[in-house]
C-alpha cells in the first residue's frame, strides 16, 4: 500500500504542512516563556481545559473552537492568580486541576447527543490537521503575528522578567500584567493549536522545542529565536513522518519532538561535566 | 494627575508608624517603626537573624505591602506609585542566586538594571549606555560580561548585581547584604565605591549588613533592629556606642 503521502492533493499537503509549521512556531513561542518560568502544570492543566471546552461545544453544538479558547483562556486566567495568591506548589495545581479538567472532557464527550462519539470529538482528543481550513490557518497565523509583535515590543519588559520576576518587579516593571498576559496567551495558542496537535498532545509540543533549544545556549536572545525554527522544523517533520507512516499527525509530532528533545540532552554542552 | 496625598520631598525615605505582616503570619515582621531618612544620609541596618532587615528594605521599596502605616519614599507613598518609586530605586537583594543554566550573560542582566528607568515603548538610549558602561568600569567587572551569569562565583554575581543598581543610577540605594560573598579586597572596593556615590553624588544609600561592620565607621547613621522594632538609631556612632550594640547582641 503506497503511503498516504502520495496520495493527497498537493493543495491539501501545503494546508498541513502550513498549519503544522506555524503550530510549531506560535507553540514554541510561547514555550519559551513557559519552559523558563516555571509555568509547565498551568500551561498542562490549560491544554485540558482547551479540550473540555471543545468537548463542550460538541455536546451543546456550539463551535468546539471557540468553547475551547474560552475554556482554556478562562483557566488561564484564573489559575495563574490563584496559584500566586494561594502559593500552591505546581503539582498541587496540576494535581486537581489537570484531572479535573480530563474528566469534565470525556464528560462532556460521553454527553453528546446521539450516544456515539463523533469523528470531530476523536479530532478534539487527537488532532486532525487534514480538517484545517483557510480559517484556522489565518486564525493561527495572526495569532502567531501578534505574539511576535507583543514580544517584540515588550522585550525589555520580557526579558527582565524571565531573568528574576522579583528583581524585575523591584525595577520598576509590572510584572504581574506581563505574567498574566503570557498565561492568556498561552491559553490561547492551545486552544487554537488543538485542532491540529490534539488537546492531549498540544502541551508537549510547547515544552518540547523550547526546551531543546534551551539545552545549547546560554543566551536568552538566541533561543527566543531559535525556539520558534526549531518548533516549525519539528511540526514539518513529525507531519511527513505521519503520511509516510500512517500514523496519528499529533503523535507523531510530539514523538519527533520527544526524541530531538532525547538527542539535544545528550549533546547539549550544558550537560557535560568536568 | 498631582497626587493630593504626597508631600513635597522633605526626606528621602519616611515611615510612619509601620507594620508589615507576611502572608500566612500573625505577627508582624516589622512592627511601629517610624523612620525618617534624609536625601544625602548613608544609613546601615544592623541586627541580629529575622530582625526586620530585609523586610523593612523591601517595605521601603514596596515589594512588600505594609499592612499599617503609610510609607513614603522620595516624597511619594509607595502604595500608590510603587513601580514609578521603583523605576528609581537601585536595589540588590541577598542572597541572590540563580541556576547554573540560567540562559542570560552578563551584559545582559546588567542592561536590564536600566529598563524599568526607560520605560515601557521606549529603547535604550546612547545615554543609558554610558551609564551602564560607567558603573562596569567602577565595578572592574569588563571580563565577566560575555560569561554567563549562572556560571559565576558569588563574588563575581554580587559584584555584577551591585553593578546593576549603580547603572540604574538611582536617586536611592537599597542594598541587603551586599558584602556577602565578596573577599575582603572586594568588600573594601565596594565600600569605597559607596562612599563615592555618597559623597560626590550625594546619592542616599541604606545598606542592611550582618557581617561586615566596616560600614559603621563611614556611615552617617547606623540603625539597629529586633524581633521587628527599631532598638537602636545612632549617629556616627563612637567606639563606645558600636560596644552599646555589640552588648545587645546588634553586631557580633
Amino acid at each position: 500500500m503506497q503511503p498516504i503521502l502520495f496520495e493527497l492533493p498537493p493543495s491539501f499537503l501545503v494546508t498541513s504542512s502550513l498549519a503544522a509549521v506555524l503550530a510549531g512556531v506560535v507553540c514554541s513561542m510561547v514555550g519559551v516563556f513557559v519552559v523558563r518560568m516555571n509555568l509547565s502544570s498551568v500551561g498542562f492543566t490549560m491544554s485540558h481545559a482547551a479540550f473540555a471546552g471543545a468537548a463542550f461545544g460538541l455536546m451543546l453544538s456550539l463551535d468546539p473552537l471557540l468553547c475551547a479558547v474560552g475554556f482554556s483562556t478562562a483557566v488561564a486566567l484564573v489559575l495563574g492568580p490563584v496559584s500566586e495568591k494561594a502559593h500552591l506548589r505546581p503539582d498541587v495545581i496540576l494535581g486537581v486541576s489537570f484531572s479535573v479538567m480530563l474528566a469534565l472532557g470525556f464528560m462532556f464527550l460521553s454527553l453528546i447527543p446521539g450516544g456515539v462519539i463523533s469523528s470531530t470529538a476523536l479530532s478534539i482528543l487527537w488532532g486532525s490537521i487534514f480538517g484545517v481550513t483557510l480559517l484556522d490557518l489565518i486564525l493561527i497565523s495572526f495569532l502567531t503575528g501578534t505574539i511576535a509583535l507583543i514580544v517584540v515590543v515588550f522585550f525589555k519588559e520580557f526579558e527582565a522578567i524571565l531573568f528574576d520576576r522579583k528583581l524585575a518587579e523591584a525595577d520598576g516593571i509590572p510584572t504581574r500584567r506581563f505574567y498574566y498576559a503570557m498565561l492568556f496567551l498561552t491559553g490561547l495558542v492551545v486552544a487554537l493549536t488543538l485542532k491540529i496537535i490534539g488537546g492531549l498532545l498540544v502541551f508537549a509540543l510547547i515544552i518540547n522545542s523550547a526546551s531543546t533549544v534551551y539545552q545549547f545556549s546560554y543566551n536568552i536572545r538566541r533561543i527566543m529565536v531559535a525556539s520558534p525554527v526549531v518548533g516549525g522544523l519539528v511540526c514539518l517533520v513529525g507531519l511527513m513522518f505521519s503520511l509516510l507512516l500512517d500514523l496519528p499527525v499529533g503523535s507523531s509530532i510530539v514523538i519527533v519532538s520527544s526524541l530531538v528533545f532525547a538527542a539535544a540532552i545528550l549533546v547539549s554542552p550544558k550537560r557535560r561535566r568536568g | 494627575m498631582p497626587d493630593h496625598g504626597d508631600r513635597p520631598v522633605t526626606a528621602v525615605v519616611e515611615l510612619d508608624s509601620v507594620d508589615t505582616i507576611y502572608e500566612g503570619e500573625q505577627i508582624p515582621a516589622i512592627r511601629d517603626v517610624s523612620l525618617r531618612i534624609a536625601s544625602d544620609e548613608f544609613v546601615c541596618i544592623v541586627g541580629p537573624n529575622g530582625a526586620g532587615k530585609t523586610t523593612l528594605l523591601e517595605t521601603i521599596n514596596g515589594l512588600l505591602t505594609a499592612t499599617r502605616g503609610v510609607v513614603r519614599v522620595l516624597g511619594h507613598r509607595v502604595d500608590r506609585k510603587g513601580p514609578w518609586l521603583r523605576a528609581k530605586i537601585g536595589y540588590t537583594p541577598q542572597n541572590f542566586s540563580v541556576d547554573p543554566d540560567t540562559p542570560f550573560l552578563v551584559k545582559q542582566v546588567l542592561v536590564m538594571g536600566r529598563y524599568g528607568r526607560v520605560g515601557m515603548f521606549r529603547g535604550l538610549t546612547s545615554g543609558d549606555m554610558s551609564s551602564i558602561e560607567r558603573a562596569i568600569e567602577m565595578m572592574g567587572i569588563e571580563d565577566l560580561l560575555d560569561r554567563p551569569v549562572g556560571k559565576l562565583s558569588g563574588g563575581q554575581l554580587q559584584k555584577v548585581l551591585l553593578a546593576r543598581a549603580i547603572a540604574k543610577e538611582p536617586d536611592l540605594l537599597l542594598l541587603d547584604e551586599c558584602f556577602n560573598s565578596l573577599d575582603p579586597q572586594s568588600k573594601a572596593k565596594v565600600l569605597d565605591i559607596l562612599q563615592t556615590l555618597n559623597h560626590e553624588l550625594g546619592l542616599p544609600i541604606i545598606v542592611v549588613t550582618h557581617g561586615y561592620f566596616a560600614v559603621l565607621d563611614v556611615c552617617d547613621r547606623v540603625i539597629g533592629l529586633r524581633d521587628g522594632r527599631i532598638v537602636a538609631d545612632i549617629s556616627h556612632p563612637t567606639d563606645k556606642e558600636k560596644e552599646v550594640l555589640r552588648q545587645g547582641n546588634l553586631i557580633p
